[in-house]
């Protein structure tokens, strides 16, 4: 601590003034400090506009949603089971055992899993399918020889297109 | 056009400029920081009118140069030698006195000691920690009044008027750790001597010095010493402006001088 305390003892009747530029400084600083703040009211603004133009689109796009998920249950429903599964069973042949149906209702497919004895009892089954009106179309998608087997089947995948409004 | 708008700018930005001016009675002398730089030395040889009218010939004369020069703007802080300045401590028990009233107190105080003349003076206070120690000092209204009127005629103002010791001391760098000090500011024919502690100033005298400040120094000393019963060895923080300390001061007042420069 400064033993001696600072007198400050000034006798001049005028104080010191800061020089006229600080002035001009000091607006200026003042004036970009409303500039600022003006723009920075405009910007919170826009955003609000913007955030409640998202949240209005985003409530007005909620229903068209809400009948999508409805279009979606409406076509499980639709579907003509009866007809779909009559049209396979027909196409079933004595050297044919099916193994799985997968049906997706969304695209209008079917995968259907079989074994046949022979190379002509799945080319013979396949063809069935595909001469069936029920359906658009049926495509051998793979088939591999049971090795372990001694008759040696073929297992094979078909997929069936099934024709709409059927 | 460019470069000179934006000196004119830079212009605008910029502070006065505000050497310092030790105005005395014989001479002007250039101050840095409170200490002499030795840039400027005017002789001021004595004028008719007021003890103080050759220094303000030569003021006059510094201000004229300053004005011719074209440039940064100038506003000189006066540093006012000691002989026209006196000084006070006032008491601690002086009742609860507005600042007016202390203003008032201090001027009858410079005038019972110094004379009736200072009656017309006016009164600066310090502030310390507390209400204790506080000095006063007292500069004649007429040389204030004549500084003033010699600066504006040549379209300059003063920035600060201070009195040399007080603008010495708020300038010097002290070493701490000690809990009273003697400071002594000596200029040719006057000193100004005081005692600061903890607790403020106790005393400040202004006495005449005559050719040999040592033994001025060691007269008030002696007489400060029985009335304020300075114990044991005390630092004495010296400052010398044209006049020096050159002989030794009696063992037997125990003081330890330190030249501040």
């Amino acid at each position: 601590m400064r033993i001696v305390p600072r007198l400050r003892l000034d006798f001049a009747t005028r104080k010191r003034a800061l020089p006229p530029g600080y002035w001009l400084l000091a607006a200026g600083v003042v004036f970009a400090l409303f500039a600022g703040l003006a723009l920075e009211e405009r910007h919170t603004a826009a955003e609000k506009a913007a955030a409640e133009e998202k949240a209005r689109r985003l409530a007005a796009a909620k229903p068209a949603g809400e009948v999508q998920r409805f279009e979606a249950v409406d076509r499980r429903l639709a579907t003509p089971w009866g007809m779909i599964l009559t049209a396979i069973d027909q196409a079933v042949a004595d050297h044919v055992v099916l193994l799985t149906v997968e049906p997706d209702a969304e695209k209008g497919r079917i995968q259907i899993g079989a074994e046949g004895k022979t190379a002509e009892a799945m080319t013979s089954f396949v063809s069935a399918l595909a001469n069936n009106p029920a359906f658009a179309s049926a495509v051998l998608v793979s088939h591999q020889v049971r090795a372990e087997d001694q008759d040696k089947p073929l297992r094979f995948m078909v997929a069936v297109q099934w024709r709409a409004g059927k | 056009m460019v470069k000179l708008q934006l000196k004119k700018f830079v212009g605008l930005l910029s502070r006065p400029e505000s050497p310092e001016l030790l105005i005395s009675p014989k001479e002007i002398i250039s101050l840095s920081k409170g200490r002499p730089d030795g840039k400027l030395h005017m002789n001021c040889p004595a004028a008719d009118g007021r003890e103080w009218a050759g220094a303000m010939a030569c003021l006059t004369e510094w201000c004229g140069k300053q004005k011719a020069a074209a440039g940064r703007a100038v506003e000189p802080v006066i540093v006012i030698s000691n002989h026209w300045v006196r000084y006070v401590v006032l008491p601690a028990d002086r009742g609860n006195l507005r600042r007016t009233e202390e203003v008032e107190f201090a001027r009858a105080m410079v005038a019972e000691r110094n004379g009736q003349e200072w009656e017309s003076s006016t009164i600066r206070l310090s502030r310390g920690v507390s209400d204790e120690g506080i000095i006063a000092a007292a500069i004649p209204d007429a040389l204030l009044a004549d500084i003033n009127a010699v600066v504006s005629a040549s379209g300059l103002r003063c920035s600060a008027i201070h009195p040399l010791f007080s603008h010495t001391l708020d300038h010097a760098r002290f070493p701490g750790g000690v809990s009273h000090a003697l400071i002594v500011c000596v200029e040719p024919g006057r000193m100004v001597i005081g005692m600061v502690g903890n607790d403020g100033w106790s005393w400040v005298q202004s006495p005449l010095s005559g050719l040999k400040p040592a033994v001025t120094l060691e007269r008030e000393l002696s007489r400060e010493q029985s009335l304020f019963a300075i114990a044991g060895e005390m630092p004495l923080y010296l400052f010398e402006h044209g006049a020096s300390v050159d002989q030794a001061i009696d063992p037997a007042l125990q003081v330890v001088i330190h030249r501040l420069h």
